[in-house]
């Protein structure tokens, strides 16, 4: 089990306060200080400048209320076939310290931010999903940060799991590289949660995902999760391209089935890594030594570098073929590839970005639950 | 006002504490001297009883002393009523009054706010980067800071205009001896302002955390360099190439594996076929163009002789 985050001060938002979430995020953190402010810019400047992301950065817990859109469409939107995601943002920021972090090339600081007004996202999710009753959604809140590594001190899946078992057309997909699954037990989910992981090679893991579960670790609690009668899912994202690499990621598919029966696996994605220029100079920046972004890359999707499409296609084979080999048919997809990456690497392609979706809607849904 | 003749030999041209202009020598502006005179004084800050710091005027009084003057008229500050600050304040105005400020001078000028006249950096920020033509930002102000570490060889070629200020600003951040470097491989090649862009990235991802000493061992790079027989511009296309090659040696492959299938096709002079930048697709681009029926006919014939062909599927399969 991962040591539970614990924050050293806490920044409450004064009109926070008005969301119970923080009077209850407040109590599960007995004996941590807490600091009310109106100006919380002004107030997390006592974090350390920059955009350090190590433990002294992330001791300070942010919680204030989102005042923007909490649902939006994927930032992979756009792509040539893209699988029509939804995100959700509950926060900013994880306790975690991955290598290649996105959001840490663009958010402003290093604090963890917790927004309260959860409430306020519920209503949002179900008004627009009422506008679209004939479209199935797939939403995810792991974008700008974890959707399960706060959960001890949130509890926010016990709210999240019962609303969208209420949803006829959506599906939540919780996605971690933590094992904090400790309030998804006993839920009414009525097959409406996949709980995905974002999974690696154990040598990446140990390399570029610091402070993260272990693959053991990630794939115990997926096996826990299935136990409870969820969909899970396995995210090979970033998959990275270095010597050795085909040893270790074949390892890591093996270890993850050993653990986890194929048939509670609901979809496994698989992405090479990309980054964009700024997420370059922040990887460049914070780790010199890294050779993360020292490989291939040619320019794609929006801008952001990736590596050469015949290197692309020889891991997502390969990674086709390990999956197969351990854990039979499962649904493969690739997140944010253009279609000659599909052909090459699966040997087929959705005809377009409808036809992934739909796939993925029906791979939940045809395998119910328990 | 107070205008005396001064000695030149109490001048110190050592304290460059309020120095703006990046070149100091002038043919110009010494045979103007050498027709007219100085027109107008010099400004001084007296700095105890015999020493003379310059405010404004350094082109002028190099020029002086070079042409073997001893004494120019010079206009002395009152060192009570005229700090740092306000004596440089002086030599700033007097510049922007009549040009524009190049990068190194504006960046010269920051670090001169900063380090001789003490302003805080927010203070700089708001009051005097827009005057300096610059947008009030504190990455700006943090890029002049860094820009004034360029090396002596780097300015001089961004001066001649041989490098553009995006490179200079890129290299300013390098440490001096990477900089020196830098200066070994850009003083022997012409790039144009994407080229630059485009080396400077390559040896970023050649060169890893030793940049330019690691691209300079790339082989075949340092044998360009100094290979004579080679224009600037041939010796700086030949150095891209060789790091190109060196970063993306799987993309070259396959451009030459497309290239030697095009070359198989037999095609006529008048048809091109290229393929999708970094083959992200296995789509080709095939175009033709014809002065006439007849030529229209030819080059159909051509491609139709390519279709029947083996070699055709080549350029669909580069791996």
């Amino acid at each position: 089990m991962i040591r539970r985050y614990r924050p050293d001060r806490i920044l409450v938002e004064e009109c926070a306060w008005r969301d119970p979430a923080a009077g209850e995020i407040v109590r599960r953190l007995e004996g941590i200080p807490v600091h009310t402010v109106r100006d919380l810019s002004a107030a997390a400047s006592g974090t350390p400048a920059g955009r350090d992301p190590g433990p002294a950065g992330k001791r300070t817990l942010i919680l204030r209320r989102h005042s923007g859109s909490f649902m939006n469409p994927c930032p992979g939107d756009g792509a040539e076939l893209c699988c029509n995601y939804h995100v959700v943002n509950l926060g900013q920021n994880c306790p975690m310290a991955c290598t290649y972090c996105v959001p840490q090339s663009f958010l402003e600081g290093p604090a963890v931010v917790v927004f309260t007004n959860v409430e306020d996202m519920m209503e949002e999710v179900g008004r627009k999903l009422r506008i679209s009753p004939d479209t199935a959604f797939r939403i995810g809140t792991g974008d700008q940060g974890d959707s399960l590594a706060l959960d001890h001190i949130t509890a926010y899946t016990r709210r999240l799991v019962p609303f969208f078992a209420s949803l006829p057309n959506a599906i939540l997909e919780l996605k971690t590289k933590s094992d904090v699954i400790g309030h998804l037990e006993g839920l009414p989910h009525a097959g409406r949660t996949v709980v995905s992981w974002s999974v690696n090679s154990e040598r990446v893991i140990r390399l570029q995902e610091r402070r993260t579960a272990s693959l053991q670790q990630r794939a115990a609690a997926a096996a826990r999760v299935g136990e409870w009668g969820y969909r899970a899912g396995f995210h090979f994202d970033p998959l990275l391209y270095y010597e050795g690499w085909e040893g270790d990621y074949r390892g890591a598919v093996a270890k993850i089935f050993r653990a986890v029966d194929p048939s509670i696996v609901a979809w496994i994605s698989l992405g090479c890594l990309r980054f964009t220029r700024q997420q370059r100079d922040s990887v460049r920046e914070r780790y010199p030594r890294s050779t993360l972004t020292a490989g291939e890359f040619v320019p794609g999707h929006h801008g952001k570098a990736r590596y050469f499409r015949e290197i692309r296609e020889e891991v997502y084979a390969k990674m086709r073929s390990w999956i197969a080999a351990a854990a039979g048919e499962v649904f493969v997809y690739l997140c944010m590839e253009n279609r000659a990456a599909w052909e090459g690497g699966l040997g087929w392609a959705p005809c377009d970005t409808a036809d992934l979706s739909a796939r993925l809607d029906s791979s939940v849904s045809a395998r119910g639950c328990k | 006002m107070l205008i005396e003749s001064v000695p030149l030999e109490i001048v110190d041209f050592r304290d460059e504490r309020f120095r703006l202009s990046e070149e100091l020598v002038s043919e110009n502006l010494q045979r103007s001297l050498k027709e007219v005179g100085l027109i107008c004084p010099v400004v001084l800050l007296p700095v105890g009883e015999k020493r003379r710091v310059i405010v404004c005027g350094f082109r002028r009084l190099h020029a002086l002393r070079r042409m073997g003057a001893t004494h120019a008229a010079g206009r002395l500050l009152d060192p009570a009523q005229h700090g740092p600050l306000e004596a440089f304040r002086i030599a700033l105005w007097d510049n922007l009054a009549h040009r524009k400020l190049g990068l190194l001078e504006s960046a010269r000028a920051v670090r001169v706010l900063e380090h001789e006249c003490g302003l805080p950096r927010n203070a700089i920020v708001r009051d005097y980067l827009p005057l300096l033509g610059f947008s009030p930002r504190d990455e700006i102000l943090r890029s002049c800071l860094a820009l004034h570490a360029l090396r002596p060889r780097l300015r001089r070629l961004l001066g001649e205009g041989r490098i553009t200020e995006t490179t200079a600003g890129r290299l300013a951040s390098h440490s001096g001896e990477e900089q020196d470097r830098a200066a070994d491989l850009l003083e022997r090649v012409k790039l144009s302002a994407s080229r630059q862009r485009e080396v400077l990235e390559l040896v970023d991802a050649v060169g890893g955390s030793r940049k330019f000493s690691g691209a300079l061992d790339v082989a075949g790079v340092a044998a360009a360099l100094a290979d004579t027989g080679m224009t600037p511009v041939e010796r700086g296309e030949k150095i891209r190439r060789f790091l190109f090659e060196r970063q993306y040696p799987r993309l070259t492959g396959a451009e030459e594996r497309f290239r030697s299938s095009k070359a198989s096709l037999g095609l006529t002079g008048r048809i091109r076929v290229r393929h999708e930048p970094f083959f992200e697709s296995s789509r080709i681009f095939v175009e033709f163009e014809a002065d006439s029926a007849e030529e229209f006919r030819a080059a159909a014939e051509s491609l139709g002789g390519a279709a029947r062909g083996d070699s055709l599927e080549g350029l669909f399969k580069v791996w």
